[in-house]
């Protein structure tokens, strides 16, 4: 649609408006505020679409205090045709409405529409039913509308055809009725999402009732193969059972053979017992027989043996007798000719005294002019230091602490007299004829000094003094004010002067003078540093010559003397030899050379004797073992013929022993014969042991079975408990069964429900960004004019509107945090352009802008200029609405039409 | 007169029942009394000299009492003798339901236990020869024991519970018995137990004497592999066509005149419920509402267990309303309506309309799209019932 012309009379404010021809493109209504460019916007909407005949809605909109009838005519062009819309707004009878055909071609012309035909057909032309619906509601703006409209059918039936798919109101409400069946599963869209069921919802419910009614289920099949595997023990009890019972009567049945055998071995038994005694018996006697004769034999025997024992010994004796007698002999010489040589060595044993005597002589006198030398050297040294050690403890010197203490002393002295000097009142007086003169020092005791013609005199004093002088009178020397100071320093000079005294006299320097006192001390320093070190060098002399002292070695000395004296008292010859080395040397090799050879003569004496003493030893030995054989043959001798002349006694004689066995012998093979015949077989033997075995087998395999029959019973007890449970486990299974046709049914009918749910949105999600392409990459375009560089690309949500401005990869702001009022205004208006733009493509599309930009700047508002004018070229008619008319002076092509210029006749502009 | 018994088998009181609901489940335990009720008033209709159980009266050894009590009380005390085998399901071991209350006394009864092979005297001219299962499974041939016939013996009738070894594939295992056991045995009739159809062998004189009654009550759907009430044979070779086939509810009436005479056979139903498998394949909506009306219109639903199969392509909104049928099925005692045969037609342009051309008219489209595709059956499943839900709540926003 286009419109071409308005004309409006009596409509509010407004007395008459004429625009004859609006531009296709672009046209500018501009009038001051409250002029009526907002009643202009609503007598066209009125005049289109919008009006019904009430009286309410007429009112208002008649000029106050008039009865004039509003009229409002509105020239329009759709799909080629020219139509010029009339109506006048009156419930009287001139009021209505009349649609007209504008054709040139009279042959073509359609009879008006009128009434409500006319409101009807133009609705149907515009495609709207009021102009707050369809595509009016998107492009026909008030004043101060930023937000986007809601897309209602109208909308959509109008968008559709252009844009594709758009999400009806359908959609949502199918959307809304599917989250309402699945509400009763997922707790939210996210959960579903998720495919998470709400906790207690009924798939939940089911699966959880499925797992317990499974666990029961299985609970009770173990139970029932604990069955079956208590009847495969039962069966194997009951085969052993039928295995023990029969063991059991085997037992019985051979315990009763054994008890007959065994009660008919008793008699045979008892028998036996009877003829073994006899054997026992006879074997005894034989036993006895037999060993007397043992014995009578071994004692003739024994006795015959000791003879023969006794006769050889007697022929070793013999021979062994003869040999000590001339071992003895030997022995006697050998002995003869050790005692002289032991004489011998006696001989050389005294000369060998004699030269140890001298020997000894020699080392003594040697010892003793050794001794005496050092004695004397000792005695030199020890009276050396003695001298030392006096003059040492004489000399008097202060350690180094003390020295120190008398230098910082002596220093202060000298500084002090020199600060009293400086501050004390100096006397100098010079006679020039002589006389006496009485002197007062600072009050002190007066001085009476008589000087000599020409002869001086200086004193000082600390705070006055007067001179008193005959014939002159008394001369006064006083301070202007006492000098405290001076007294202090005087003070101190006296007690330290007192000092040095005392020092001088400790360290005994009470001559020296003190400049002296330093260098004296020094010296005495130096020796006595001397004086100590060599004390020490002679104690140390001292200690090597005489460790153990003086007294020691005089006692050492005496010793000598007496070892000496001793000497030549036990040796008397020795006192007229003179001592001579080379003498005693001889003598020792003299007395050396014969003891050795009269030591060689004994020891083999002494070898020879103690030889021949072991033949005579060994000889010795011999016979009198041989005589205590001899002895001890004939006892035992004596003492077997006693033994054997006993038994014989006793046994009448060796025949008739031996007679007595023989006889013995016989009778016990006759015995033994019968014992034989009545003995028990091996066999029979072991019949009550087997006996005893047998009982006690039974009685196991007794218990055996007792206890096989008693576990049989508890087994039987224990499948006996097991009634019921085949009805249990068919009640839990159907239980179960249920359940899980109930899950399954109830899985497929969510699965159904949440495919049905993801596909929606995916496809809705897809359908619109398809659909809203075209606009989207409109309004990019323009956005892209409205920022310049770095602009901000639009993302449009489920409706209309820009949901989002993406700056970046990845980065996106929602419209509302990334724009100011302004900017929303200028974005809205661009979406709307955009839509307009697209919906322009067959037929052209009027947007009205009442007031548009108000809130951009100037930069942004020659921006949106552009845009405007970009718009304006696509097919849609633009009319704003403005009280700023200037502001749209750059819109070249624009028709500006001026509310406020006197009303043009019909047909002007 | 001729000596007439009733043989019967597999009652399998406390039957497992598991994949029903409990209230059909309770139903189904219920029947194998009301079965046993029906074949004991056969029996006395028939004025029967004596009837014999040849095994699984019950389905397992740890029964409940109440249902170990209540058979007790059903069989105690009756104008003929009755003979009870026990089989695999419940052999006679430690523990068995025969050593319990009250099945461990039948002395004051006319009840009698054969959980002993020796020769039993039935009436005064038949004598039985019992061979009872001792555990589920046994390599052993439990006829092994009778002793040939003698000269003065009359009518031999053996009891056993096992496989007629008719066939080389059969399991050794599960207490096999030769197929000429009747004549090796010298047995006048081999009233057996344990195959859940029944059958019987005849010999080269035409006479049946060995026969199987198969089960006094169905228990399963006819088709081979099917324990869709949860059951399962205690047995080797479980898939085998002797338990996996229906049964049909029935006992044998037995008649023979003298020893070693024809026996002569003759079946007497004794079944509660019948079990119906049912395939129906429909090919548009129309057709499937008709199918639909005949199966909802059969008389006695109530006895009925009906496992109905439905195959073809439907739209969505009779995919939808196949959930109403469903209910109108509940008139059955049960009906298994197993619709996994029946996909979506691939192009439904009813709910192409519903669904519209905005997002939800997409997310069909995709559906559809992916349908067309060679998807796991899962995800099929997931898809069409997605599109099912679609369908659904878009007519509801239409609304």
């Amino acid at each position: 649609m286009i419109i071409q012309s308005l004309h409006i009379r009596d409509w509010r404010k407004l007395g008459e408006v004429n625009v004859e021809r609006l531009s296709p493109t672009l046209t500018i209504i501009h009038a001051p505020n409250k002029t009526g460019k907002t009643s202009l916007v609503e007598a066209l909407r009125c005049a289109l679409v919008d009006f019904e005949y009430d009286t309410s809605r007429i009112r208002p909109i008649v000029p106050w205090g008039t009865s004039a009838v509003p009229e409002v005519s509105v020239g329009f062009q759709v799909r080629g045709a020219s139509y010029l819309l009339t109506k006048r707004f009156t419930n009287r009878k001139e009021g209505g409405a009349e649609l007209r055909w504008v054709i040139s071609d009279p042959s073509r012309q359609e009879p008006p529409a009128t009434g409500k035909d006319a409101t009807r057909k133009a609705r149907e032309l515009l495609g709207i039913t009021n102009s707050d619906s369809g595509l009016a509601q998107l492009l026909w703006v008030d004043q101060g509308i930023v937000d986007l409209p809601v897309v209602d059918e109208d909308l959509d039936r109008t968008l559709r055809p252009l844009l594709g798919s758009v999400i009806s109101g359908s959609d949502l409400d199918f959307r809304r009725l599917l989250w309402e069946r699945m509400k009763d599963w997922f707790s939210s869209e996210e959960a579903a999402a998720q495919g998470n069921c709400r906790k207690g919802s009924r798939p939940v419910a089911l699966a959880q009732a499925i797992e317990e009614r499974e666990q029961e289920v299985g609970e009770i099949t173990a139970e029932l193969r604990s069955v079956d595997e208590l009847l495969a023990i039962v069966e194997r009890k009951e085969a052993a059972l039928v295995e023990a019972a029969a063991a059991v009567d085997a037992s019985k049945r051979e315990l009763e053979t054994l008890r007959a055998t065994d009660r008919e071995l008793a008699e045979k038994r008892r028998k036996a017992a009877e003829i073994g005694n006899l054997v026992v018996r006879a074997r005894e006697t034989l036993a006895a027989a037999s060993e007397a004769l043992d014995t009578c034999r071994k004692r003739r025997e024994s006795a015959e043996t000791c003879r023969d024992v006794l006769d050889t010994a007697q022929q070793d004796a013999e021979p062994l007798r003869t040999a000590l007698a001339g071992a003895e002999k030997k022995l006697d010489a050998a002995v003869a000719a050790r005692e002289e040589a032991q004489k011998q060595i006696m001989e050389s044993g005294k000369r060998q005294t004699q030269v140890e005597a001298m020997g000894a002589l020699l080392r003594l006198d040697s010892d003793l002019t050794r001794t005496d030398g050092e004695l004397a050297r000792t005695r030199t040294v020890a009276a050396e230091l003695a001298h030392s050690e006096a003059a040492l403890a004489k000399l008097s010197t202060p350690n180094d602490s003390e020295f120190r203490k008398i230098r910082i002393l002596l220093d202060r002295l000298v500084q002090l007299d020199a600060e009293l000097r400086a501050a004390q009142l100096g006397l100098e007086v010079e006679a020039v004829e002589g006389g006496p003169v009485k002197l007062t020092l600072d009050g002190g005791e007066t001085e009476h000094i008589t000087l000599q013609p020409g002869e001086g005199l200086e004193r000082l004093a600390n705070q006055h003094l007067r001179v008193d002088i005959d014939g002159f009178g008394a001369v006064r020397v006083v301070r202007g004010r006492e000098d405290q100071g001076v007294e202090a320093l005087a003070k101190e000079q006296a007690d330290l002067a007192q000092n040095l005294k005392d020092t001088q006299v400790k360290w005994g320097l009470g001559s020296v003078a003190k400049p002296e006192i330093i260098p004296e001390l020094t010296r005495r320093r130096t020796e006595k540093d001397s004086l100590a070190e060599r004390v020490q060098r002679l104690k140390k002399t001292l200690d090597e010559i005489a460790p153990e002292g003086l007294q020691a070695m005089e006692a050492q000395l005496a010793s000598l003397r007496q070892q000496r004296q001793g000497l030549l008292e036990l040796n008397p010859g020795l006192e007229v030899w003179q001592p001579s080395a080379a003498e005693y040397e001889a003598a020792l090799a003299e007395v050396k050379a014969l003891r050795e050879h009269h030591s060689d003569t004994a020891q083999l004496a002494a070898a020879v004797e103690a030889e021949a003493k072991k033949q005579v030893d060994t000889a010795r030995g011999r016979v009198q073992a041989a005589e205590q054989q001899v002895e001890a043959a004939n006892i035992e001798l004596a003492k077997a013929e006693a033994l054997r002349d006993a038994h014989t006694r006793e046994h009448c004689g060796e025949e008739a022993l031996v007679q007595g066995v023989q006889a013995r012998g016989q009778e016990l093979e006759v015995l033994q014969l019968q014992f034989d015949q009545h003995k028990l077989t091996e066999d029979e033997k072991r019949i009550p042991e087997a006996l005893e075995a047998e009982e006690e087998a039974l009685e196991n395999r007794r218990n055996r079975l007792n206890g096989l029959q008693q576990d049989l019973a508890d087994l039987t007890g224990q499948l006996k408990s097991k009634e019921g449970l085949h009805s249990r486990r068919t009640a839990a299974e159907q239980a179960l069964s249920v359940a899980r046709r109930e899950h399954e049914r109830l899985a497929l009918e969510v699965d159904a429900h949440l495919l049905l749910w993801r596909l929606f949105d995916q496809i809705r999600d897809e359908s619109v960004e398809k659909s809203i392409r075209p606009v989207s990459e409109l309004v990019g375009a323009w956005l892209n004019e409205l920022d310049g560089a770095g602009h901000r690309v639009p993302v449009f949500g489920s409706d209309l509107a820009v949901e989002s401005l993406a700056t970046g990869p990845g980065g996106s702001l929602p419209v509302k945090d990334a724009t100011s009022y302004g900017e929303r205004e200028q974005l809205s208006t661009l979406v709307r352009l955009a839509y307009g733009a697209v919906m322009a493509q067959d037929e052209p599309q009027v947007v009205i802008l009442d007031d548009p930009l108000a809130h951009a700047d100037a930069f942004r508002h020659g921006r949106m200029l552009n845009v405007i004018r970009d718009a304006s070229r696509r097919n849609l008619q633009i009319i704003i609405m403005t009280c700023h008319p200037e502001r749209f002076d750059h819109l070249k092509d624009a028709v500006f039409v001026d509310l406020e210029r006197p009303a043009a006749p019909a047909g002007t502009l | 007169m001729p000596m007439r018994f009733l043989h019967l088998a597999d009652v399998h009181i406390g039957l497992r029942v598991t994949r029903f609901d409990d209230q059909v489940a309770r139903k189904l335990k219920e029947a194998r009394f009301q079965a046993l009720d029906n074949a004991l008033a056969v029996a006395a209709n028939k004025k029967v000299d004596f009837v014999v159980i040849a095994g699984d009266l019950f389905d397992d050894n740890t029964v409940s009492l109440v249902d170990a009590q209540r058979a007790f009380d059903m069989l105690k005390n009756k104008r003929m003798p009755i003979f009870v085998l026990p089989g695999n399901h419940d052999p006679y071991c430690a523990g068995s339901v025969w050593q319990r209350h009250p099945w461990n006394d039948t002395s004051a009864t006319t009840l009698k236990v054969l959980a002993a092979r020796e020769a039993v005297l039935a009436t005064e001219s038949a004598t039985l020869y019992p061979c009872p299962a001792t555990s589920s499974r046994s390599r052993e041939d439990p006829t092994g024991w009778i002793p040939p016939r003698e000269q003065a013996d009359g009518i031999r009738i053996g009891v056993a519970h096992g496989s007629v070894m008719d066939r080389a594939t059969l399991p050794e295992d599960d207490h096999p018995i030769p197929q000429d056991a009747a004549r090796a045995r010298g047995l006048d009739y081999l009233a057996l137990g344990h195959w859940h159809q029944s059958k019987e062998y005849r010999e080269t004189d035409g006479a049946a004497r060995i026969a199987y009654p198969g089960t006094l009550e169905q228990m399963s759907f006819g088709s081979a592999a099917d324990f869709s009430i949860g059951w399962a044979p205690y047995a080797s070779g479980a898939e085998r066509e002797e338990f996996c086939g229906a049964g049909l509810g029935q006992a044998l009436l037995v008649q023979i005149a003298a020893p070693e005479a024809v026996p002569v056979l003759e079946r007497v139903d004794t079944g509660q419920y019948v079990w119906q498998d049912e395939s129906v394949s429909v090919s548009d909506d129309e057709h499937f509402q008709s199918t639909f009306a005949e199966i909802a219109r059969r008389e006695r639903p109530e006895r009925c267990l009906l496992r109905l199969r439905v195959e073809g392509l439907l739209p969505a909104e009779s995919m939808l309303r196949l959930e109403g049928f469903r209910e109108m099925l509940n008139r059955y005692l049960h009906c298994v309506l197993d619709a996994d045969g029946v996909s979506l037609v691939p192009d439904d342009s009813h709910v192409a309309d519903v669904a519209g051309s905005g997002v939800v008219g997409e997310v069909y489209q995709r559906l559809k799209d992916d349908l067309a595709t060679d998807l796991a059956e899962a995800e099929r499943d997931r898809r069409e019932r997605a599109v099912l839900v679609l369908y659904r709540l878009a007519q509801e926003v239409g609304e």
